[in-house]
C-alpha cells in the first residue's frame, strides 16, 4: 500500500456508523432517500455550485455541469445518511430563502445568495474538537460540507475545470523536482 | 466428479508453475529460458500487457463517478476497496469479496488480484535488499527458527533479478540495506531535500533517500522510460514499471516453451503414493467446470502466501496426512505482514516560490536506524522499521476537506498550490508468531467446493511498542526540520493492509520445524519448490517482493541443475 492509498482509504471509510442519541433524527437519516426529489432539485444544485465556484477568468461550476456530477455522487457514492441530509438540506435552504427573501434561491440576487450560503456554512460547521468527530461519525457531514466537497470534486475532475481552472498534465514525460513557481500558477489537477 | 485426464502424455510438461504473479512470473521465465516445457496455471482471467489495461489512458472526467468508489463497489468489495479506494480505475485488478469469501477470526484485510500477473500489476514497486542483519535476526534474538541462508547466498541473485527488472535508486553504502544494480535515481523535491538535509545534520545514524523502485528512469529491455503519470496501478502502456505482464511472462512466452492456462484453480497436488513426491496437479477450469490433471517432473507453487498454504493443506494423502509437505505441522503458521499504521504528518511554511512538474511514482525512504549492530539505545522492542514518505504541496483535494467560505476567493484558494506537507509512516517488521496462522474451515465451502480459508492474525506487543517509537521519532524528525501543525497518527487498519503477507511455509534447516529447505524445496517432496512470500522465515522490514524474485531465480537454477544430475 502506498501513501495515497493509505490516506484516501481513511477518507472513503470515514462515513456512516451507529447512533445512540437523538434517535428520531437518526432514524429519519436512515430511511430510503427520495432520489427523484434530488433530481428535481438539479437546477437549484447548479446555482448553488456556481455560487461556490463561480465563473471568473476561468470556467465556473455551471460551465462544467457540476450539478450532473454532484447528483451522481449523491445517488451512487454516498451512504443513506449523507443522501438524506443532502436532500433535507436542500429543502431547508429553500425554505430559508423563502422566509428571508421571499424567493427561491434561484431567483435571489448575488448578495442574497451569499447571505444564504453564509448562513448554511456557519450552521454546517461541526462542533470543535472531539465533539465534532463524534458528530461527523454519527450523523455524517453537514449538508453544506458535502455540497462543497462534491462541488470541488465535480469541478476539479471535469475537463474544463482540470485543464482551465487547474493545471492538467496528461503525460508529463519527465519530472521537475524543484521549479520556480510561475505568476498565476494553478495547482496540478491530479497527483 | 468429471475428470478429464486428456491422456497423460498430452497433459505432461517438464514443469508446472502455479500462479503468475510476481514470483510465478519469474519461475515461468527462468524455467522456460532454461529449456523446460512449462505449464503456467492462473486461477483468474488473462491480462495481456497494454491491450488489457482498459483504464490506463483515461482522464478523470471519463469516469462516471470521477474515480470515487460507489456504494455498490463498497458493498461488493468491502475489503479490497480499502486498497483501491482512491482510484476506482484500478478496481478490475482486485477480486470481488462477495465471490471470494474468507473467514476473519480476527480482522484481516486479504487483498487479492485473481488474474494473470496477480498483484504485480498493483504492487508498490519498492525494491530493497535484505542483509545479514535480517537473515541472522531470528538466531541472534532467539525468535522462531534460523534462516537456512545468509546474504552471500542470495546476493548474486539480487544482482541477477535487478539487472532484468530495472530499478531506479540511489546508492547509500549502508551495510544493512545493501546497494544493488540501480538505474539513475528519481529526484527528491524541495521539501524532501530540506528534510533530508535536516536529518543528516542532526542524526549521525539516519539519512533520507529517494525510494528504490521498479520504475524506469531510462529505457530498459524494450520498456519505458517512466512518463511520470503516477497511474502505475492501472497497468502502464509505456511499460514504465516492472510487472509479470510487462516483463517476465512475455520473456517466457518468447521462448516458445510456455503454456499459459488462465481460469485454472488448483485444487490439489497429486502425490506419488510410493515416494511421496508430487506427480502433478489437479485443476478446475472455472469456465467449463471440468476437472483436469496435469503432470510434470517439478512443480513451483507461487500462489501467494495464503493461497499456497491453502493448496498444501487441501492436498492430503497417505504420505502427506496433514497436508502436502506438512509433516512439521508448520504449514499455514507464522503468518506475518508488515505494519504501516504509525507515522506523522506536518506542514512547512517555507519554499512558497517552489513547485514541481510531473507526478513522480514514488516518495522517500529513511532506512532502518533502530536496533542496528553496536547501537546502545535501550528499546522496548526487537528489530526495526524503515520510514516511507512523500512531500508535496497541498492540492485541491486536500484543501477541499477544510477550506472555509465560497465564491471567488474560495475558488482562488482551491485552485492554487497550498503549503508544503510531508506525510511519513514506518513500515515495520512483524515477528513470526506460531499462533498467527491460516487454516481451512471444515464446513464452509466456496463455489468450487473448496474449503474457506480462516485467518487468525494480530499484531502483538513488539509491533505495538515499535509503532509508538515510529510516532515519536517521526514527529521529532519533522519538528527538528521546522514542520508545524503536526498530526501524529496511528491508523486502526488490521493485518493484511500492507499487503505483505508471508511466512506460511517457512524455510529452515530442520524438517521438523520448517516446510522448505535452503533452496525452497519442500523437505517432504524435493521436486516441489515454493518461492512466494510463504517461504519467509522472518519478515525483515523491507518491502519483500525483490527477495521473492531473487529466491525464485535461485531456486529455478537449483531445480534445473538437480534435474540434469538426475536428482529430480
Amino acid at each position: 500500500m502506498n501513501r495515497r492509498k493509505a490516506i484516501k482509504s481513511l477518507f472513503v471509510l470515514g462515513v456512516g456508523a451507529f447512533a445512540g442519541v437523538e434517535s428520531f433524527k437518526f432514524l429519519s437519516l436512515r430511511k430510503k432517500p427520495d432520489l427523484a426529489e434530488l433530481h428535481r432539485y438539479k437546477p437549484l444544485i447548479a446555482e448553488l455550485a456556481e455560487t461556490i465556484i463561480p465563473a471568473t477568468d476561468t470556467p465556473g461550476a455551471k460551465d462544467v455541469k457540476a450539478e450532473d456530477c454532484i447528483c451522481a455522487l449523491i445517488q451512487d457514492c454516498s451512504d443513506r445518511t449523507t443522501q438524506n441530509k443532502f436532500i433535507y438540506g436542500l429543502e431547508d435552504l429553500e425554505s430559508y430563502s423563502h422566509s428571508e427573501f421571499g424567493n427561491s434561491f434561484i431567483k435571489c440576487n448575488n448578495m442574497q445568495r451569499n447571505k444564504i450560503l453564509q448562513h448554511f456554512e456557519d450552521a454546517g460547521k461541526p462542533y470543535k474538537g472531539i465533539m465534532g468527530k463524534v458528530q461527523n461519525k454519527f450523523f455524517g457531514k453537514s449538508f453544506f460540507t458535502t455540497l462543497k466537497i462534491y462541488t470541488a470534486i465535480a469541478y476539479c475532475t471535469s475537463m474544463e475545470g482540470a485543464t482551465k481552472g487547474l493545471a492538467y498534465d496528461y503525460i508529463p514525460g519527465g519530472y521537475g523536482a524543484c521549479i520556480p513557481i510561475m505568476p498565476g500558477q494553478k495547482s496540478w489537477a491530479t497527483k | 466428479m468429471n475428470i478429464n485426464s486428456g491422456g497423460i502424455a498430452q497433459n505432461t510438461y517438464d514443469a508446472i508453475v502455479i500462479g503468475s504473479g510476481i514470483s510465478g512470473g519469474w519461475a515461468a521465465k527462468e524455467l522456460c529460458q532454461k529449456g523446460l516445457k512449462t505449464l503456467v496455471l492462473e486461477r483468474g482471467r488473462d491480462v495481456v500487457h497494454i491491450k488489457d489495461y482498459t483504464t490506463a489512458t483515461k482522464n478523470p472526467w471519463e469516469f462516471e463517478h470521477r474515480l470515487m468508489p460507489t456504494q455498490e463497489d463498497l458493498a461488493e468489495y468491502p475489503i479490497q476497496s480499502s486498497n483501491f479506494g482512491d482510484d476506482s480505475g484500478i478496481k478490475q485488478f482486485f477480486v470481488n469479496d462477495k465471490e471470494h469469501p474468507y473467514i476473519q477470526e480476527k480482522p484481516f484485510n486479504w487483498i487479492r488480484g485473481y488474474h494473470v500477473g496477480g498483484r504485480s500489476i498493483t504492487w508498490g514497486r519498492q525494491c530493497y535488499r535484505l542483509s545479514d542483519l535480517d537473515f541472522e535476526a531470528n538466531i541472534k534474538d532467539g525468535t522462531a527458527i534460523d534462516w537456512p541462508i545468509r546474504y552471500k547466498d542470495i546476493a548474486p541473485w539480487y544482482d541477477y533479478v535487478e539487472s532484468f527488472i530495472g530499478i531506479s535508486g540511489q546508492a547509500e553504502g549502508l551495510g544493512h540495506l545493501p546497494d544493488g544494480k540501480m538505474l539513475p535515481p528519481m529526484e527528491l523535491n524541495c521539501i524532501e531535500k530540506h528534510l533530508n538535509d535536516s536529518i543528516r545534520s542532526k542524526y549521525k545514524d539516519r539519512l533520507l533517500t529517494i525510494q528504490r523502485v521498479a520504475n524506469l528512469t531510462r529505457g530498459w529491455d524494450g520498456r519505458g522510460p517512466c512518463q511520470y503519470r503516477n497511474l502505475c496501478d492501472r497497468g502502464c502502456p509505456f511499460g514504465g514499471y516492472f510487472s509479470s505482464n510487462s516483463s517476465t511472462l512475455p520473456a517466457a512466452m518468447a521462448t516458445g516453451n510456455m503454456t499459459l492456462r488462465p481460469y485454472s484453480i488448483v485444487t490439489e497436488i497429486i502425490t506419488d503414493a510410493n515416494t511421496g513426491k508430487a506427480k502433478g496437479v489437479r485443476i478446475i477450469d472455472t469456465e467449463t467446470k471440468e476437472t483436469t490433471d496435469y503432470f510434470a517432473r517439478i512443480i513451483f507453487i507461487n500462489a501467494s502466501t495464503i493461497g499456497t498454504a491453502s493448496i498444501l493443506l487441501q492436498s492430503k494423502s497417505n504420505l502427506h496426512a496433514n497436508g502436502f509437505g506438512n509433516s512439521s505441522g508448520e504449514v499455514g503458521h507464522n503468518l506475518m505482514d508488515h505494519h504501516s499504521n504509525a507515522g506523522a504528518y506536518g506542514q512547512h511554511e517555507g519554499y512558497k516560490d517552489q513547485y514541481y512538474k510531473g507526478r513522480r511514482p514514488c516518495g522517500f525512504y529513511i532506512p532502518r536506524f533502530r536496533n542496528l549492530p553496536g547501537e546502545k539505545a535501550a528499546l522496548n522492542y526487537k528489530r526495526g522499521f524503515g520510514i516511507q514518505g512523500h512531500g508535496e504541496r497541498q492540492e485541491w483535494f486536500d484543501k477541499a476537506q477544510v477550506l472555509e467560505g465560497f465564491g471567488k476567493d474560495y475558488k482562488e484558494q482551491l485552485t492554487t498550490p497550498g503549503a508544503w506537507t510531508v506525510w511519513m509512516a514506518g513500515w515495520g517488521e512483524c515477528l513470526p508468531y506460531h499462533d498467527n496462522h491460516i487454516a481451512l474451515d471444515e464446513k464452509v465451502k466456496d463455489k468450487w467446493g473448496l474449503p474457506l480459508v480462516k485467518i487468525d492474525f494480530s499484531f502483538k506487543e513488539n509491533e505495538e511498542h515499535m509503532m509508538k517509537d515510529i510516532q515519536d521519532t517521526s514527529a521529532e524528525m519533522l519538528t527538528n526540520a521546522g514542520f508545524k501543525n503536526l498530526d501524529v497518527f496511528k491508523y486502526h487498519r488490521p493485518g493484511g493492509s500492507t499487503v505483505h503477507e508471508m511466512g506460511t511455509a517457512r524455510m529452515g534447516k530442520d524438517p521438523r520445524t520448517s516446510v522448505l529447505n535452503e533452496f525452497n524445496q519442500v523437505h517432504d517432496a524435493k521436486n516441489v519448490y515454493i518461492t512466494d512470500g510463504s517461504c519467509m522465515t522472518s519478515s525483515a522490514c523491507q518491502n519483500p517482493s525483490l527477495t521473492y524474485m531473487a529466491l525464485t531465480a535461485r531456486a529455478c537454477d537449483h531445480a534445473v541443475n538437480e534435474m540434469k544430475k538426475g536428482n529430480l
